[in-house]
């Protein structure tokens, strides 16, 4: 069998999150490993590593970490019968820490490790409490443990804490009547070079009052073959669903995004429907907007007009020439069939007057657009917009008035700002009077990492001149840049390269584009330098400089933020990556209190299901917030004061 | 002294042109011997076998080399055989050669060489295997000029056979979507134990080179899928479990499991150890057949454009009977027995051999054994035997057959005891490859006084 021995590797946890790698430097010597195993073999209070290794002896790594004279607690934790409880859950404080661990033996490939528990304790000389969770729902609490010793313990049914409510939420959840229905379209079998998949945008959402009652109601326009359903809210907080055979009718459309506006200007609330999805060509009739007029109950009629058919990525209305009539501003999120370039974005003014009702009065390849806002950014009391998306920065639109607008991302200090950008809010965060932006990214629990110095880059042509798109992206990997796709993958898409890289190894000097694709002339190239979700704080020059969210806030992709006084929720998680990216799901929302930009009050989890792929987050009524997730329920938020 | 000695070199100057007269014949054995073809042909082979091509595209690369190659010595010998246009789809006429120092035989090992090397991936070891031959012919007598007359000619064939081979479909056919598995128990689904993604799903594309379409030769439908006890599905399927459990009883020591063993023909078997997986590569069902047409062309004692000859009918029957058992499997995409085995009977049962990434109707092995079985009988007779050392090379032992039917149809049954496929694909993939076999031998008529034999 061919063998490969390369050192296994260490990742140390420096600061939150934040993981240094090392193997040889710290004398993990080369192998070819199966599986390995953790414990304290010599009980010095430090764990040792045991590795087994193919057509090879297992091998055992000593941890000289004791001659650091960190102090440190170890706990056997047992059933009655003296067998180590598994899935009971210790967790200790000292100091300001906080330390979970759960009793398993299983980690590795076929290998158990010691079930004694271990804590590393720093300098601190003493742990201050632990709580014993039991499989059987008892907790038990204990105080003042000495550390640099084994504690052991069993279940204690005379001393137990009832408190057994570990989630640090606000709130209740309940489910809400609503769930959505993603169907099976398989991006990749089209595009199998796509980083992320772009059929699951959904669903669509907006909330408005629809039938002059005063109480928000709500549109949720659903994933192909899915019908749309408007909910109206009764005063009690139930909803009710109105029937409406257009949105029936239009079940074959996947929504991205609504907006809710008087088109007609009769009191009532109409709806613009934004369709996408990757399946189709571009403009094609399944990517057809649809314009919904409101008969003033919350029942609609499909107005005729020859809307915009591209795969839609973010509608935003306002009148922003100050005529009654609002305008809109229609952001594409790409050219389906050709991942990565921009398609065109348009900026439309309602004019009712004219037979075409809206006119385009500014165009332009913005980028892959995800979210859209009209604000007043720089106080000036003209509407301006901003855009976000994938391969783009913050892109800042100023209304000069008279329908002009001017792209002005540059001179706002946001022209390296390209990201995976998901969703903007605008708010004054330090109130000082100067609007800022928060924006939601993917994160940086993430296998790309993206700076000014190292970005991300994707490079956009036809490689092997067979009409399609190939999106080529390289990133950087511990210093250098490589191609994110693996050789075997671009040799499918790009059969001309197997006699150029016939061997694996021939494929580590494939440092840059042209090496790779022997192309120097690129026809497009973008870059992501920035992978965080940030706050945008604008200053008295109207330059933006960054600052990043709070670590927590960083962990998974954040798709909807909701601001409402001095707290910010957010939701998020995205499991369209591709499968060498993995699913974003270590974080389905949570909410930041006291937030300024820099600094926070606090900051806990908003409790809904692990693994929840939420894409919305709207307050609906004085007391709940409703939080819409794709190809899943959707849930209701009870806010209690607390 | 003087006087002595220029007489003595111009006697030994004499013993000398005489010998490197003698030694400039050397060369010329070499080129008519027909071994020099098939090591040629065994090359090419290794190539395959080292780059891993799937049975339909080794078939592939198997067929334009020697197209080439016989096209060649065609123009040698006009009268012997007929010219490859009318006969193979849009084949054009190559050109002729008039240097009177261009060696046929040699232009005819480069051109298979080099079109040979434009289809696979490892070109540096044909480059080699060129190098070692043409010094070995250089210190064998042959002259430069003729060695680069003969290499010109050969070059110039070999970009008219790719120009031909380019408008197969093959290139357009890289890039096409993969197949996107759909979810009744029906239909064929990836198998263990790595689930590779279905091969050639657009096979029937490409340009077939004697019979007329993919489909002509269809076979019956297949046997639709029914789980209830006594229907014939589900009596098949019971089939191939009972002979696989009965194999793994036998502890592989059986005849079913050596014939299982010896047309195995799977040119990427995986193997997995803990968490490491690696592959063990052997020659593919058309690669056996070339090797047996190999013995066949030995044991007959072939001149060498009589080899030639038989390679180009075994391996345009290959090329078509993969086309046509492929259109067939693509459309069916009846599941394989391992898959609905392990679902409803057996969860641990395993096949002899691993089943392949394709669907399973018909027997790919059933098909083109007996299509390569018909047009060696042709040339060869009925009732030639032989011993099979073919795979030997890959750890296989020799078995012996009374005639290429006996061994297509051992072939055939071998997937059975392989666990593999259901009877229904051996019996009519046999007598698919059967149709396409008569047609081509029928309709490719290469040796001339073939006509007549070819009116039965």
């Amino acid at each position: 069998m061919p063998m490969l021995k390369i050192p296994n590797i260490l990742f140390s946890q420096k600061s939150d999150y934040n993981f240094e790698m090392s193997g040889e430097s710290i004398g993990i010597p080369p192998t070819y490993s199966n599986g390995s195993a953790v414990s304290d073999l010599d009980n010095d209070g430090d764990l040792d590593i045991v590795s087994n290794n193919i057509n090879d002896k297992a091998q055992i790594l000593e941890n000289k970490s004791e001659n650091l004279k960190k102090s440190f607690i170890q706990f056997n934790i047992k059933n009655n019968n003296g067998s180590p409880s598994l899935g009971t859950k210790i967790i200790a404080y000292t100091g300001n820490k906080k330390m979970i661990k759960e009793i398993t033996g299983s980690r590795g490939y076929a290998s158990s490790s010691s079930t004694r528990v271990h804590f590393g304790l720093a300098n601190y000389k003493k742990v201050d409490s632990i709580e014993i969770k039991w499989i059987n729902g008892i907790t038990n609490k204990y105080y003042d443990l000495g550390v640099n010793q084994i504690h052991e313990f069993y279940p204690n049914i005379e001393n137990v804490n009832l408190n057994t409510s570990n989630l640090l939420t606000v709130s209740e959840i309940e489910e809400f009547n609503y769930k959505h229905i993603e169907n099976n379209y398989l991006d990749y079998e089209r595009e199998p070079l796509m980083p992320e998949r772009l059929s699951i945008e959904g669903p669509a959402y907006v909330g408005s009052d629809f039938n002059g009652d005063g109480i928000k109601d709500i549109f949720i326009g659903g994933a192909k073959l899915q019908s749309p359903e408007l909910l109206i809210q009764n005063i009690d907080g139930s909803f009710k669903k109105i029937k409406n055979i257009v949105f029936e009718q239009d079940s074959q459309f996947e929504d991205i995004d609504a907006e809710a506006f008087d088109f007609d200007q009769d009191g009532d609330m109409d709806i613009y429907v934004m369709s996408g999805g990757n399946e189709y060509v571009d403009g094609d009739i399944n990517l057809m907007d649809r314009l919904y007029i409101n008969n003033g109950n919350g029942l609609f009629n499909k107005f005729p007009a020859n809307l915009p058919s591209t795969n839609g990525g973010s509608i935003s209305s306002a009148d922003f020439n100050k005529d009654g009539y609002s305008d809109l501003f229609i952001g594409s999120r790409s050219i389906p069939g050709g991942y990565g370039l921009s398609p065109i974005s348009v900026i439309v003014k309602s004019s009712p007057e004219t037979d075409s009702y809206f006119e385009v009065v500014a165009q332009s390849p913005l980028g892959m657009v995800t979210d859209s806002k009209y604000t007043d950014i720089n106080n000036d009391n003209i509407l301006d917009i901003v855009v976000v998306g994938d391969w783009m920065p913050i892109t800042i639109l100023i209304g000069e008035g008279d329908n002009k607008f001017s792209n002005q991302t540059t001179m706002y200090g946001l022209a390296n700002t390209s990201g995976f950008w998901n969703t903007i809010e605008i708010a004054d965060l330090n109130n000082d009077g100067k609007k800022d932006i928060i924006a939601g990214n993917s994160g940086l629990n993430h296998k790309l990492k993206a700076s000014i110095e190292n970005p991300v880059k994707i490079y956009l042509d036809d490689f092997d001149e067979n009409t399609s798109l190939d999106p080529i992206i390289f990133y950087n990997f511990f210093g250098e840049p490589v191609p994110f796709a693996s050789r075997d993958k671009l040799v499918n898409s790009l059969p001309y390269l197997k006699k150029k890289f016939l061997k694996y190894n021939d494929f580590v000097k494939a440092k840059n584009i042209e090496l790779l694709t022997e192309k120097d002339e690129i026809f497009e190239t973008k870059s992501i330098y920035e992978m965080r979700s940030m706050a945008f704080m604008q200053n008295e020059e109207n330059i933006f400089t960054p600052s990043p969210l709070p670590s927590p806030l960083q962990l998974s992709s954040i798709e909807d933020f909701y601001i409402d006084g001095n707290k910010i929720y957010y939701v998020g998680n995205y499991t369209g990556n591709v499968s060498e990216l993995g699913p974003s799901l270590s974080n389905s929302g949570g909410v930041l209190t006291g937030f300024d930009g820099y600094n926070y009050y606090s900051h806990k989890s908003l409790g809904l299901p692990i693994n929840y792929e939420a894409r919305h987050i709207d307050k609906i009524n004085k007391n709940s917030l409703l939080i819409i997730g794709n190809n899943n329920r959707a849930y209701k938020l009870n806010l209690i004061e607390n | 002294m003087l006087k002595f000695l220029v007489k003595h070199i111009y006697f030994l100057a004499i013993i000398f042109v005489l010998n490197s007269c003698e030694s400039d014949e050397r060369y010329i054995d070499k080129l008519n011997d027909a071994s020099l073809f098939n090591d040629t042909m065994q090359i090419l082979t290794d190539v395959v076998v080292y780059d891993i091509f799937s049975p339909p595209v080794a078939s592939r690369v198997y067929v334009y080399p020697t197209i080439a190659a016989y096209s060649i010595m065609q123009k040698t010998h006009p009268g012997k055989y007929n010219s490859l246009k009318y006969q193979l789809t849009d084949f054009n006429e190559i050109s002729s050669y008039d240097d009177p120092d261009v060696i046929p035989n040699l232009s005819a090992i480069h051109a298979f060489l080099i079109v040979g090397k434009a289809l696979i991936f490892s070109e540096n070891k044909i480059d080699e295997y060129m190098e070692s031959l043409y010094d070995e012919l250089r210190s064998s007598g042959l002259s430069k000029r003729k060695l680069d007359k003969s290499v010109e000619y050969g070059e110039i064939v070999a970009s008219e056979i790719l120009k031909w081979a380019d408008d197969d479909f093959y290139k357009q056919t890289r890039t096409f979507p993969k197949y996107t598995i759909q979810q009744d128990d029906k239909f064929w689904k990836p198998t263990p134990p790595d689930y590779m993604e279905g091969i050639e799903p657009h096979w029937n594309k490409i340009r077939p080179m004697v019979i007329p379409s993919t489909d002509i030769f269809n076979p019956p439908p297949p046997l639709e899928i029914n789980m209830s006890k006594n229907s014939s599905f589900y009596n098949e399927l019971m089939e191939v479990y009972r002979i696989g459990r009965q194999v793994t009883e036998d502890n592989n020591d059986s005849e079913e499991a050596k014939i299982a063993a010896f047309w195995d023909c799977n040119p990427y078997v995986s193997h997995h150890k803990g968490h490491a997986m690696f592959a063990t590569k052997k020659i593919t069902p058309g690669g056996h057949w070339i090797g047996i047409t190999k013995i066949a062309s030995e044991i007959s004692n072939d001149t060498f454009d009589e080899a030639i000859n038989s390679y180009l009918n075994v391996s345009v029957a290959l090329f078509d009977a993969f086309i046509a058992c492929w259109d067939t499997k693509w459309n069916t995409l009846v599941v394989r027995p391992e898959t609905l085995i392990n679902q409803y009977l057996d969860d641990e049962w395993l096949p002899k051999l691993q089943t392949p990434p394709f669907p399973e109707y018909t027997s790919g092995h059933s098909v083109i054994s007996k299509a390569s079985a018909i047009v060696l009988t042709k040339i060869y007779g009925e009732d030639f035997s032989f011993d099979d050392s073919t795979e030997i090379k890959y750890g296989l032992p020799v078995r012996s057959f009374n005639s290429f039917e006996h061994a297509a149809d051992e072939a055939a049954i071998s997937r059975l005891y392989g666990g593999i496929h259901y009877r229904m694909a051996v019996e009519h993939g046999v007598v698919q490859g059967d149709k396409v076999g008569r047609y081509i031998s029928q309709n490719l008529i290469s040796k001339i006084e073939d006509i007549d034999i070819a009116q039965n």
